[in-house]
């Protein structure tokens, strides 16, 4: 069937719309002369309000009576009004006249009218070199695998549930619950946030038990998970025996594990019987042994916040630690609570809770810097300074309690080869710098996995900071760089109780996204829904593995030679494995080597020197929208830039640079999400990598004979269009400074 | 400096009762000792103090001056963030402090609890009882002539008793505070300013001159911003006050002179005391007002607070009604001058003990911090 559709051939059909100041702004007979006499367009048309009910309509009439088949629509932006331009199955192509010519540019100038011209030329070229997408569908599963049978996981595989997904618990321990189970009370989940609250752990667990939809499995461990999103192949091993299973995404929520605290000597853990950790004061507290315990001291921040310990907050120890003396507090009425903080860090509605537990006369607070911790006469002496008295003090109490922070149970176990890479050096900036020697690295293999997952670039989820799965928590809080894996609760960052709950809720709704969308060959965040996917054409694979290392999804498996076996629907279509690819080997039906070789030969580069050609190629993502945004807010910019969306800077090939600018192209500019440690980048590192291919952009340039100034790179976020005029315009005076490329004209 | 620091929930909680039952809710930003006009840029208050107060820190908030150096603006309070109202928890902490360093001081203590209200009210009512148990009860027919109810001389008798003992209370209890506030400081002959240049202070007596000054113009409460109507209010009850005294020992001398009182309203000492009545009663009624009706602005104030404020108000209301009563020649003027006596003694009687102890605690605090030993210490 797909196959009868090719042959079908193109009838290309450009529509023009003269509104919105696009006809104030330029010459629309000339344009109309370049698609009908220069490019041939069998159907042209203008129409003074295409995205009303008569254009539309016009365009309708066309697709069924003339057999238009490919739109080309040199309108408005393509990210205004793709619902209306919406023609099924036909391909549509934007250009963009309106946002991208005529509100950002001087109207009725030449260079205005040959700007509308060229983005007309590149928008015929695309629709021509377009091919509609085939679906990749197979058969897939749509059960949901939740890692981990603590608060988070159990919520996960409840909301699953409820949605009516089937669901498979896994959980390493004997008893569901995790951490909370453990808990005599928590802190506040719901108004007025000022009293303690019993755990509801117990009637979620019966809950997750009675569900006919949740399979769950206790004492069980991950052996192994192969495939993709929707044919996940798990293998468990449940006290001794495996069992084999198929899933379509996962939820990881295998949570935290404490701090070591036998490396808190300092603050006398190990030293002195009566120094303990939060964790062990909760178990304490549940044992009921706080009765005779008249004052403690809880020691805030306790290898937290400390470059030689963990130098981030765990967010929640300073509830814990107010819950905590209010055990107390209630255990034993004549008690004393001191807390030495850092920081009294309660957040949003916690500071209900704080103040509450403030107004308790036997809860003593005080800023302030540990200075020492010793034993007189069976008790405890706490010294610190810098307190709010304005002086140091020393306390005796029963008790020290050190509210030690949440790793990651990730942390410390091997998660991919780029955070141990063979050679000892990792790539990435935005990637924790360690020491790593092989024996370390083995020595960290030995510890074991928890998802052990057969991707070619390693067994877990890529960490970042501190042993966290990585994701940005603003833009994309759940995305991990596995697609179709999620990850939930304190596995990826420390939070409290209710943050768990929010956050597993969040990572169900985007595992049964993820089963939804791979069921139709479409893929997740951020082309979400698109179905397109590159091809390999591996006859001509070098096995070079770059793509199989640069996939910043692990999307690409390898045989023994290195040739890349690609997994679909692991793949979000970035197109880096396109950008890296040397032998141009890797196509979209919708993003190919020829299309974009194609749009480049379409930018008219004119004889006269003075008049120059730069291409910028803008990433879709943010700085595509901030150019749209600056011509919505009036902002005018070099009208000799020509801009070409991107799907990520990562998807520029170097051999396009190379091909532009031997072809005249004056300059070119790449404009993508920032990169590094707080990198924006929606494909995670495709910017860093553009920016790494730079040093192969130079070597092109000096294999030309070239000047490096002529290639440039830069960061932008979407909230800062405002500086897309200086960003062009300088660029542009820089190669005004190098000078008209001396190819032109060959 | 270091040593154990013993918190004192008990202490927390008789400042909570005392009035400052909100100092639980500071956390600390020192919004409040940046606000207030009269805090010290060394060591400034109350801040330190809010910290001292929710760790029940007795011994330092005791021996602190800067509790009384505080004159009620509450600039403080209506800035604070989080609503620990540090002007009202100063407010109960010099209520703690009177009651610990007045004498006997468990009298003292009677004044921090209501419950003991009615007992303190029975005390002058059971005097004036056996007084008249010895002396006989009988209202005078005819013209109201107050002498013929009850001889002035036995008034100013029973006034001067009363003044002696309240004198000699109160300096025990100053001499006490005294001692707390300066121990482990030495006399002060200088304050070095830096550079090897030294200023030399006041001295307790060259001290004493400025703050009466202070006192006389009221300078400080000239500063407040927030309640700055207190300036004109207890500039009303202070004078008022002054002038009430000054016509009574008017009276005295009178009365020593020979003369049948019962002055008529031209009599220079009458005008004295009258007008020091309008004042008391306007300054009086303005501060009622004040915290009743703008009490969110300017603070209700504790039970302390208000026993005194009260006893000064049914002073002003007593006296007033006496005097119309006796113009008007009702007999009611020996009924509601009995009701005055007994609020008078109250006042007098009680002066060591209740707010009107500030008059000399605070006095003598400034004349402290004058001199320079605040800086030393």
């Amino acid at each position: 069937m797909s196959n009868d559709e090719k042959k079908v051939e193109k009838k290309i059909g450009v529509y023009i719309c003269t509104g919105c100041g696009i006809s104030e702004a330029i010459d629309v007979e000339k344009l109309v002369n370049v698609a009908t006499e220069e490019l041939k367009v069998p159907v042209c048309k203008t129409n003074e309000f295409l995205c009303g009910e008569n254009g539309v309509q016009l365009i309708k009439d066309d697709i069924e009576k003339e057999g238009v088949n490919t739109i080309v629509i040199a309108a408005c932006s393509p990210r205004v009004n793709w619902d209306v331009f919406d023609f099924g199955s036909n391909i549509v192509e934007r250009v963009n006249l309106r946002e991208g010519v005529a509100w950002s540019h001087e109207p009725k100038d030449e260079a205005t009218q040959e700007l509308a011209e060229d983005y007309l030329r590149i928008g015929i070229v695309k629709a021509q070199k377009t091919e509609p997408p085939e679906p990749l569908i197979e058969e897939t599963s749509k059960t949901i695998l939740v890692v981990g049978g603590g608060i988070t996981g159990i919520t996960a595989a409840l909301e699953a549930a409820n949605a009516g997904y089937e669901v498979v618990l896994v959980e390493k321990e004997a008893e569901l619950g995790g951490w909370v189970a453990k808990y005599p009370k928590i802190t506040p989940t719901k108004p007025p946030y000022n009293t303690l609250e019993e755990p509801d752990i117990q009637s979620k667990i019966k809950e997750v038990e009675e569900n006919p939809k949740i399979k769950v499995l206790t004492s069980t461990k991950i052996e192994r998970i192969s495939g993709q999103p929707g044919m996940f192949d798990v293998v468990v091993n449940k006290d001794g025996n495996t069992e084999e299973f198929r899933v379509g995404a996962i939820v990881v929520a295998t949570g935290w594990k404490p701090y070591d605290a036998s490396k808190l000597e300092d603050l006398g853990y190990g030293k002195f019987e009566n120094v303990v950790t939060n964790v062990e004061f909760e178990e304490m507290a549940r044992e009921g042994k706080l009765s005779g315990v008249d004052s403690v001291a809880f020691i805030q921040c306790a290898g937290q916040r400390d470059e030689n310990h963990l130098p981030y907050c765990s967010a929640v120890c300073c509830k814990v630690s107010l819950k905590q003396a209010k055990y107390l507090r209630e255990a034993n009425p004549d008690s004393k609570a001191y807390i030495f903080y850092k920081d009294m860090r309660t957040p949003a509605q916690d500071e209900e809770f704080y103040k509450a537990m403030q107004d308790d006369p036997g809860i003593f607070l005080t800023k302030s810097e540990v200075k020492g911790i010793s034993e007189e006469d069976g008790k405890l002496v706490v010294e610190v300074d810098d307190t709010l008295m304005g002086e140091p003090i020393k306390v005796k109490v029963d008790l020290v309690v050190l509210a030690t922070g949440m790793l990651s149970s990730m942390y410390g176990i091997y998660t991919t080869k780029e955070e141990f890479p063979e050679d000892g050096k990792i790539p990435y900036s935005h990637i924790e710098q360690k020491e790593l020697s092989p024996e370390i690295v083995e020595e960290i293999k030995s510890r074991g996995q928890i998802l052990n997952l057969q991707y070619r670039q390693g067994p877990e989820l890529p960490t970042l900071r501190y042993g966290f799965p990585d994701s940005n928590f603003i833009c994309f809080p759940y995305e991990s760089r596995r697609t179709g894996i999620y990850a939930a609760g304190c596995v990826k960052t420390p939070m409290d109780v209710s943050s768990c709950i929010e956050d597993a809720m969040g990572a169900a709704l985007k595992a049964i996204q993820c089963v939804e969308l791979v069921a139709q060959g479409a893929t997740t965040f951020p082309r979400t829904g698109d179905v397109d996917y590159p091809i390999f054409f591996l006859q001509r694979c070098t096995q070079c593995k770059r793509c199989t290392e640069e996939c910043p999804f692990g999307a690409l498996d390898e045989d023994e030679k290195g040739t890349p076996k690609p997994n679909p629907l692991r793949c979000r279509r970035c197109g880096t494995c396109f950008g890296a690819c040397p032998e141009r080997i890797i196509s979209f039906k919708g993003y190919s080597v020829d299309m974009m070789s194609s749009i480049i030969k379409a930018i008219n580069v004119p004889e006269e020197e003075e008049k120059l050609r730069i291409i910028a190629f803008f990433c879709e993502n943010d700085a595509y929208p901030a150019l749209d945004m600056a011509a919505m807010n009036g902002l005018k910019y070099n009208p000799s830039v020509r801009i070409v969306p991107v799907r990520c800077l990562g998807a520029v090939n170097v051999v396009f640079i190379a091909d532009a600018l031997s072809r005249g192209i004056d300059g070119i500019l790449l404009v993508g999400c920032k990169y590094g440690e707080d990198y924006q980048c929606h494909f995670i590192r495709g910017s860093e990598l553009a920016n790494r291919r730079m040093e192969n952009v130079q070597e092109t340039l000096q294999r030309l004979m070239l000047e490096p100034e002529r290639v440039k790179l830069v960061q932008l976020a979407i909230t800062d269009f405002d500086k897309i005029p200086q960003i062009i315009d300088e660029f542009v005076e820089q190669i005004k400074q190098v000078g008209p490329n001396p190819y032109k004209g060959f | 400096m270091e040593h154990y620091m013993e918190p004192d929930p008990k202490f927390v909680k008789d400042i909570i009762t005392a009035g400052g039952k909100s100092l639980k809710k500071c956390f600390q930003c020192a919004t409040c000792s940046v606000m207030c006009p009269l805090s010290p840029d060394k060591k400034p208050f109350p801040r330190k103090e809010m910290i001292w107060a929710q760790w029940g820190l007795k011994e330092k908030l005791l021996s602190d001056p800067d509790i009384w150096l505080c004159h009620q603006c509450n600039d403080c309070s209506s800035y604070c963030p989080r609503g620990a109202k540090p002007g009202e928890v100063l407010g109960a902490l010099r209520a703690v402090a009177i009651a610990n360093y007045s004498f006997p001081s468990f009298i003292a203590k009677a004044f921090l609890n209501p419950v003991f209200l009615p007992l303190l009210f029975l005390v002058p009512i059971v005097l004036l009882g056996i007084y008249f148990s010895i002396f006989g009860f009988h209202i005078p027919e005819g013209e109201v002539v107050f002498s013929h109810f009850i001889p002035h001389e036995h008034v100013e008798i029973a006034g001067f008793i009363v003044g002696a003992y309240v004198a000699v209370a109160i300096l025990i209890g100053l001499w006490r505070y005294w001692r707390a506030i300066t121990s482990g400081t030495g006399k002060v002959v200088y304050v070095p300013l830096g550079d090897g240049k030294v200023e030399q202070t006041e001295g307790f007596w060259g001290a004493l001159i400025p703050t009466l000054i202070d006192i006389i113009f009221h300078n400080k409460f000239k500063e407040c911003g927030e309640a700055n109507y207190r300036y004109f209010a207890h500039f009303g009850v202070f004078y008022g006050f002054i002038l009430l005294g000054i016509s009574t020992l008017g009276a005295v001398v009178y009365l020593l002179m020979g003369r049948e009182l019962g002055l008529p309203v031209t009599d220079p000492v009458k005008i004295i005391g009258n007008i020091g009545a309008v004042l008391l009663l306007g300054g009086c009624t303005w501060l009622v007002y004040a915290r009743i009706v703008k009490k969110d602005k300017f603070g209700f104030g504790s039970y302390f607070d208000w026993f005194f404020l009260g006893l000064l108000f049914l002073v002003g209301i007593t006296g007033a009604l006496t005097e119309l009563a006796r113009l008007a020649q009702s007999t009611a003027a020996y009924w509601l001058y009995m009701v005055h006596l007994v609020v008078v003694f109250a006042l007098l009687v009680y002066a060591p003990y209740s707010k009107f102890a500030h008059l000399a605690y605070r006095a003598i605090t400034m004349v402290y911090e004058k001199s320079g030993l605040r800086e030393k210490a």
